[in-house]
This record gives C-alpha cells, sequence and structure tokens, in this order.
C-alpha cells in the first residue's frame, strides 16, 4: 500500500475504479495528513461541480418530494461508541467509560426514591414491584461503570427481557435529559428511555431488553429526547460481559 | 472562496449542515430547503456527465432522495454538506455513464461537449455566479495537461488509466497531475477543511 496518497487527486476526481476506490478508502483510515488533503480536494471538486449548476426541471421537485414522503429515513450507525467519542471531542464531559472488567452488584434502595415522584403512590407502588422482580430474577446480572464523579448501573434479565437503569452523579443542565440507547452489534442505536436527575439521583428506568443489543448507552440530550443520539457518549456498559 | 450555498432569498441564510441536522430528525420543511439549495448544482452536473435529460433526472432524484434517506451519515467533522451532496452526485453519474456508456461514446459525446460551454446557462445565484467565475479563472491557471485530466476526470467520468491512454501519458504522470492540479484549484478557490 505504498504510495497511495498519490492517488488523492484521481480518487477526489472520481477517477479510481471500484476496487481501488475500496483500498484507498481503507488506507484513508489509517493515515490522517491523507484525509485532510482528501478532504480538501473533494471540498474543490465540489465546487468544480457546482460550477455546472442548471435550474432542475419542476417535475424533479414533485418526484422527489412524492418519493421522499414515502421513504424511510436509515438510522445512524454509531461504530466503536466510547472509543469514537474520545477520539473526537478530546478531553470533553466525560463521566463514564466501558464496563468495570468484574462484576459489581448495585442494589438499589428503594425507599430513597419515593420522595421523588410526584406520582400516585398506586404508580410508584407498580414502578417499584417491577423493578423488584426484575431484581428478583433468576439470571438477572449487573454491570456498572463509573467515571469522573458519575456511575450507572443496568440490571438484566434476559429470560423475561426487561432491564433497568439507574445512575448517580449525573448533572442536570437547564432544557437538557438524558437518554438511554440499546445499541446492537452494528451499531443500530434504539432509544428506551429518558431520565431528568434532581440532585444527581432519579427513579430506576425500567425498559425491555436487552433483544440483540450489545451495548448500553446514555447520552445528553435537549429535553423531550431526540431521534438519534448526540455525541459524545456518556456512558456505556457492555452487555455481553458476564 | 469558502465553500458554502446560499438559496435565492437573502440574508442569513441556515447554514446547510444546520437544515442537515434538522433533516436527520425527520423535518420534510427543512429537506424542502436543502432541495431549493443543491437541486441546481446536483442536476447541473449530473447532466454535464451524462448529457441526456432523461437519464439525469433520474440519477438526480435517485441522489436527492438518499440525501434525505442517509441524512444521519453525514457528518459535519469529515466536510460540508454541499460537499457530500456534490460527491454523492457525481459518484452516481460517474458509476451510471460507466456501466451504460462505451469509452467510444463517451469520447464522441467528450468532443460534442467542448464544442458548446454550459456557462452561458441560466445562472441562479449570485453566488453560484461567483463560484462559476472562480472555477473558470482557477482552471486557466493550471498547465494544460492538468486542466485536461481533470476535465476528462471529473466532467467525462473517465478513469485516470482511460485519461493516460486518451492522453497518451504514462500512469504515474497522470496520477499526479490530477493532485498537482487539485491542489492548485484548492489553493486558487481558497478552499479549507
Amino acid at each position: 500500500m505504498s504510495d497511495l496518497h498519490i492517488l488523492a487527486g484521481a480518487y477526489a476526481a472520481g477517477a479510481l475504479d471500484a476496487d481501488e476506490q475500496t483500498e484507498f478508502e481503507l488506507h484513508l483510515g489509517s493515515c490522517s495528513h491523507c484525509d485532510v488533503e482528501v478532504r480538501e480536494l473533494l471540498e474543490t471538486t465540489a465546487l468544480l461541480g457546482i460550477a455546472t449548476a442548471e435550474a432542475a426541471p419542476p417535475s424533479l421537485r414533485a418526484a422527489v418530494m412524492t418519493e421522499v414522503a414515502r421513504t424511510r429515513q436509515l438510522p445512524p450507525v454509531v461504530v466503536a461508541l466510547s472509543e469514537q467519542a474520545g477520539k473526537r471531542r478530546g478531553l470533553g464531559r466525560r463521566f463514564g467509560l466501558t464496563a468495570a472488567a468484574s462484576l459489581a452488584v448495585f442494589t438499589v434502595g428503594l425507599g430513597a426514591y419515593t420522595s421523588q415522584l410526584a406520582d400516585e403512590n398506586g404508580e410508584l407502588r407498580k414502578h417499584n414491584e417491577q423493578i423488584a422482580a426484575l431484581l428478583a430474577a433468576p439470571d438477572a446480572r449487573t454491570i456498572s461503570a463509573a467515571g469522573a464523579g458519575a456511575s450507572g448501573s443496568t440490571t438484566v434479565s434476559a429470560a423475561s427481557n426487561r432491564m433497568d437503569f439507574v445512575s448517580s452523579g449525573l448533572a442536570t443542565r437547564p432544557g437538557k435529559t438524558y437518554q438511554l440507547w440499546l445499541i446492537d452489534a452494528k451499531g443500530n442505536p434504539r432509544s428506551v428511555g429518558t431520565f431528568t436527575p434532581r440532585d444527581g439521583k432519579h427513579t430506576p428506568v425500567l425498559f425491555n431488553g436487552p433483544g440483540d443489543a450489545t451495548k448500553l448507552a446514555v447520552t445528553e440530550e435537549p429535553k423531550g429526547g431526540s431521534l438519534t443520539p448526540t455525541m459524545p457518549i456518556l456512558m456505556s456498559m457492555d452487555l455481553k460481559k458476564a | 472562496m469558502r465553500l458554502h450555498a446560499v438559496g435565492p432569498e437573502t440574508a442569513p441564510p441556515e447554514r446547510l449542515e444546520d437544515l442537515m441536522t434538522k433533516v436527520v430528525r425527520g423535518d420534510q420543511a427543512a429537506f424542502e430547503a436543502v432541495y431549493t439549495r443543491v437541486s441546481g448544482p446536483v442536476y447541473g452536473l449530473i447532466r454535464r456527465v451524462l448529457r441526456d435529460p432523461a437519464q439525469s433526472e433520474e440519477v438526480a432524484q435517485e441522489v436527492l432522495v438518499n440525501v434525505w434517506k442517509s441524512a444521519a451519515k453525514f457528518d459535519e467533522n469529515q466536510g460540508s454538506a454541499m460537499a457530500w451532496i456534490m460527491t454523492m452526485a457525481h459518484r452516481r453519474a460517474v458509476d451510471r455513464v460507466r456501466s451504460e456508456q462505451s469509452a467510444t461514446d463517451r469520447v464522441k459525446r467528450l468532443a460534442v461537449r467542448s464544442a458548446e460551454t454550459s456557462y452561458d446557462e441560466v445562472a441562479e445565484t449570485v453566488e453560484i455566479q461567483l463560484e462559476r467565475e472562480a472555477v473558470r479563472r482557477c482552471l486557466t491557471a493550471l498547465t494544460n495537461l492538468q486542466r485536461e485530466s481533470i476535465e476528462l476526470a471529473y466532467y467525462g467520468g473517465y478513469s485516470y488509466r482511460e485519461v493516460g491512454e486518451m492522453l497518451d501519458v504514462p500512469l504515474g504522470t497522470v496520477k499526479t497531475r490530477m493532485r498537482d492540479g487539485l491542489i492548485r484549484m484548492r489553493d486558487c478557490l481558497g478552499v479549507t477543511a
């Protein structure tokens, strides 16, 4: 793979054949200065393209909008979550890292949360019962993560397809909330709930899972949550461990 | 010249990247705004490469629908939204031209194209007019070999091997000229990543 960078111009101009293009893109993944040059040359060829701009026929707009109205969007592919977040943002606000190597049983003191809920007693009792049932499941296992001043843990019962998540020490910023995502091996995220801690505490979030998910991740989102995770991942638990 | 796209409306236009963030969340109105900005460049480029209006419209539709469908794949850290979209448009046009047209047909098409210039097409916005002028000016600053190899590749959809054959130049030279030529264009146009 020597001197592949000499192909940067041909690549940007679309002048490589399919195999060469694949090989070149693989090379880009491991050569950061090539990457900058290629990005600049792609911005340059984009300008060559803009120079040919021509008003599109109205029939094109109609056809595109019709098709868009019935086209599902692809979800984002989230790859190598914690590692990617670290690479992009450097020393960001990162609270948690990947799962601890050994199991840490994180017992949940249910009584501590009663004062936090404005719900009716019935709702609270039902919620507590569900948590208790989960903790008591024969195959229940708990996975924790901890970082700078915050910690989180999830209890998983694959047999009941139920999980919960609770954290301690996450600060709540105005207009923001935290959102939980179950992520499969291909990196597809599925939102399973949001939580807004008060003084670093919140009631455990209960949800169905894990299904085929391999990780549980936490991100900070605008109040109301988001359709897709906003980087960086703040906490991530590897569900395959233990 | 910083690469950005501006629609027919006046100031201050929303960044295409910010519109794309909304498109990721399924905002169709934001997608319509994206369409307004990019449909001219997308269609114009595809038309320049493919020539045939019906095929061009078909490929442009594929590209624009894919901008909606794969919006989540756009990563602002990797480059501008315009570059992402135009690269997609260019690749699809080149794939189509290579799979459907033989090299001899393409030589004939190129000869026809050289005689007509697309520069007297109806211009849309002041920004596109400026970009067009800047590109034309910067292209004249290249050597003939740099310019011809880039135009054959980019507007003609030829691979660098085909360019080498057509210009009767060794492969290593073609690669170098394409890279040097685009670097000079980059600097002339003031592009930064």
